[in-house]
């Protein structure tokens, strides 16, 4: 009885929102109550790969429109949020893209926000480690802007409001996995494979992802207490989730004188707590988060193996430094463990990475200077991102840039072919 | 007879001494008083706290617009809403980036505490994130959005972060001012002095010039619209000359309302993390 389909609960929040931007309408035709609010881009983004065949990468323009409509001095609003997109390279990306679409009540001491929504979590910039609400879209891995990253979720999110402290529960009826590059998209990635013959009698064979089934039973529950203290945040939280980007699981059988691998993405349920806390001294602020994962499942090693259960944590330590005259400087350091790891599991028992951040504003902040380098250290590979960003006029950004992957391995080193130049403007209103 | 005559003498004595000391004690008088007038004559320090303490309402709202001019007359323009609230010598502000168009929704919450020795602290909401993150209470030196204006101009500064002397009193443009100058106890300091014109009627500053490292005169800011609204003494106008850089900055307040009773669930991190006022 409690199953309900996808579809219809994709329904209810578009009647929901739909329903309330009418009200709204309504209430603005009659009592001239509604205030509107608009706002957007038009972006066109190039980006061509480094060493030949000098192709494109990426290839797309795009209009954003974001309208917020509010009602009784804003208690009241409703938030839609759409892409017009013309993709080069990836067409069934061309066309329509409902970003978000939610209502919202706000009290002094409670809000509730209905629909499809971005939430984001945790201290971590570009990285997630309790910020596992939204999805990650990862169609053009990381050499996107952080927004793009992001996959909104039909939710529900509830807030007690405090002078200092907020409690949050946040309700998605229905799981959304990351978004990963496949087919002819240039980020698609050939599976690692355990242990393919080199038999011409072999043959892998990829199965469809298995999905929890889209019912109530399989919703997510995340929920979090905030503390915004005088010289430090603290958040604690809880999540009740599936593993976004799920693992792969191998299955080796013989059939007619064939060996057939076939390679199933697997999504699996997955609890477990976090902490994270911000702290400002004098000219930086150190942070930090961590999640605790109840019997994650990881990967094994060899075909025909089971996925192995086991506790982990990741962890990040941040530090943002503001030296003044136009300076910020960010590090983060990144440990992933699994806890009592065996050597079936394909994972390493620590996953170390680090980022580091450096930005430089100049002609009173027209020019912007900026790199972002990713390192892994168990696979020695990085992805740094170099821009230089100038606003030619308020609101048109000319953006130049490279993308540099090196390594041989691991999630950077995998594409060290996709090495790229790009280009983007973008106009704001 | 006897008696008669020496009650004479004794009167004529009394007149005497009020006669003889009358003088002594006007002089006394008047010179008490002219003491009394110079000690009251405020030093620099006192100005300076006088226009830090400017009475200014419990809450306060209003728009900032800042036009930022080049040397080719180009202008770019930023505009800020913002809301303060006073509690006791607290104070808190949430502000939200109207324009440009880019960092629209941006918004800031900061609490400053009286207490010198406590940081301030500080948020930055970033629509593009979604997220609120903490920032530092530092780097005051820096530019404010890329105006002529550093955070420490923008007001950050507290008064004994200076030491201030009052140079003398003089009229500009007809208003009777106070010319102090104001030298940071930290030698390392962006400017090696300011020199401040306070209009006497207003407490605000009428002009400014600071002065660089080198002792040459780099920035002058003029505040040549004051006006009270609601009762309170306003700069509604402020020009930020940068010489050395010949780019200048206009600052006008608009839409200046003070004691609305704005709501305290306005300056609260989970605001700011809305994105928008409410």
């Amino acid at each position: 009885m409690l199953n309900v389909q996808w579809t219809r609960l994709s329904e209810v929040f578009a009647i929901v929102v739909l329903g309330g931007l009418v009200l709204l309408f309504w209430c603005g035709l009659s009592l001239s109550a509604v205030e509107w609010d608009l706002k957007g881009f038009v972006d066109t983004y190039h980006a061509v790969r480094a060493k030949a065949p000098n192709d494109f990468m990426s290839s797309r323009t795009r209009f954003r429109l974001e309208v917020l409509s509010t009602l009784d001095e804003g208690r009241a609003s409703a938030f839609v949020s759409f892409n017009l997109q013309h993709n080069n390279i990836l067409p069934d990306k061309t066309g329509f893209e409902l970003r978000e679409a939610y209502v919202e009540y706000v009290s002094d001491n409670w809000d509730l926000r209905v629909g499809r929504q971005i939430i984001v979590w945790g201290k971590a910039d570009g990285l997630q480690i309790t910020d596992l609400i939204s999805p990650l879209d990862m169609t053009e891995f990381l050499a996107r802007d952080y927004d793009d990253i992001r996959t909104p979720v039909e939710a529900l999110k509830f807030r007690l409001l405090g002078e200092k402290t907020n409690f949050e529960l946040v309700w998605v009826p229905v799981f959304k996995p990351a978004a990963l590059p496949e087919g002819d998209n240039p980020w698609a990635l050939t599976p690692d494979t355990p242990a393919l013959t080199s038999s011409p009698n072999s043959q892998v064979v990829t199965l469809d992802p298995m999905k929890p089934a889209k019912k109530l039973g399989n919703s997510e529950f995340f929920t979090r207490v905030s503390f915004y203290l005088s010289g430090i945040d603290l958040a604690f939280s809880g999540f009740y989730t599936w593993d976004d980007f799920g693992v792969s699981y191998w299955n080796l059988y013989s059939r007619d004188g064939y060996e057939i691998l076939e390679l199933q993405q697997q999504y699996h349920r997955v609890g477990g707590f976090g902490a994270e806390f911000s702290l400002p001294l004098g000219q930086v602020v150190l942070r930090g988060e961590s999640a605790f994962y109840i019997r994650k499942r990881f990967e094994s090693v060899a075909e025909n193996q089971p996925l192995v259960k086991r506790n982990a944590i990741d962890s990040l330590l941040g530090l943002d430094w503001y030296p003044g005259n136009g300076w910020t400087l960010s590090g983060q350091l990144v440990d992933k463990i699994i806890l009592d790891h065996q050597k079936t599991i394909y994972n390493d028992a620590h996953t170390w990475l680090m980022t580091l951040h450096v930005s430089k504003k100049l002609m009173r902040e027209t020019l912007n200077l900026s790199n972002m380098l990713y390192l892994g250290f168990n696979d020695w590979d990085l992805f740094n991102r170099f821009m230089v960003d100038y606003a030619l006029i308020d609101s048109l950004h000319l953006i130049v840039g490279f993308d540099l992957f090196l390594g041989n391995s691991g999630d950077f080193g995998q594409y060290k072919d996709n090495s790229e130049f790009f280009f983007k403007a973008k106009y704001s209103f | 007879m006897n008696r008669k005559q020496n009650l004479k003498k004794q009167k004529l004595g009394s007149l005497a001494i009020v006669f003889f000391f009358m003088p002594i004690w006007v002089f006394l008088d008047t010179g008490c008083s002219l003491l009394d007038a110079v000690e009251s004559s405020p030093n620099g320090r006192d100005i300076m706290l006088k226009v830090d303490r400017r009475p200014d309402g419990t809450d306060r709202k209003f728009i900032l617009e800042m036009t930022l001019i080049n040397k080719r007359n180009r202008k770019r323009v930023r505009t800020v809403l913002s809301y303060s609230k006073d509690y006791g010598k607290d104070k808190k502000t949430i502000m939200y980036f109207e324009k440009p168009a880019d960092v629209k929704g941006t918004g800031f919450l900061s609490i400053e505490y009286d207490e010198p020795s406590k940081e301030d602290d500080r948020w930055l909401y970033l629509p593009a994130l979604k997220k609120v993150r903490r920032i530092s209470g530092s780097s005051k030196n820096d530019y404010f959005m890329g105006t002529d204006f550093t955070y420490d101009d923008m007001g950050d500064r507290s008064v004994d972060e200076d030491t201030h002397q009052l140079l003398r009193e003089e009229v500009v443009d007809g208003y009777p001012c106070w010319v102090v100058e104001s030298v940071p106890k930290d030698k390392s300091y962006m400017y090696s002095k300011k020199i401040n014109w306070i209009r006497k009627d207003s407490l605000i500053a009428f002009i400014v010039e600071f002065y660089d490292q080198r002792g040459t005169l780099i920035k002058t800011l003029t505040a040549p619209v004051q006006e009270k609204v609601n009762g309170f003494w306003t700069a509604l106008k402020m020009v930020m000359d940068n010489t050395s850089k010949e780019h200048k900055t206009l600052l006008e307040m608009k839409d200046v309302q003070y004691d609305q009773g704005i709501k305290d669930s306005l300056f609260r991190v989970s605001t700011l993390q809305r994105g928008r006022v409410q």
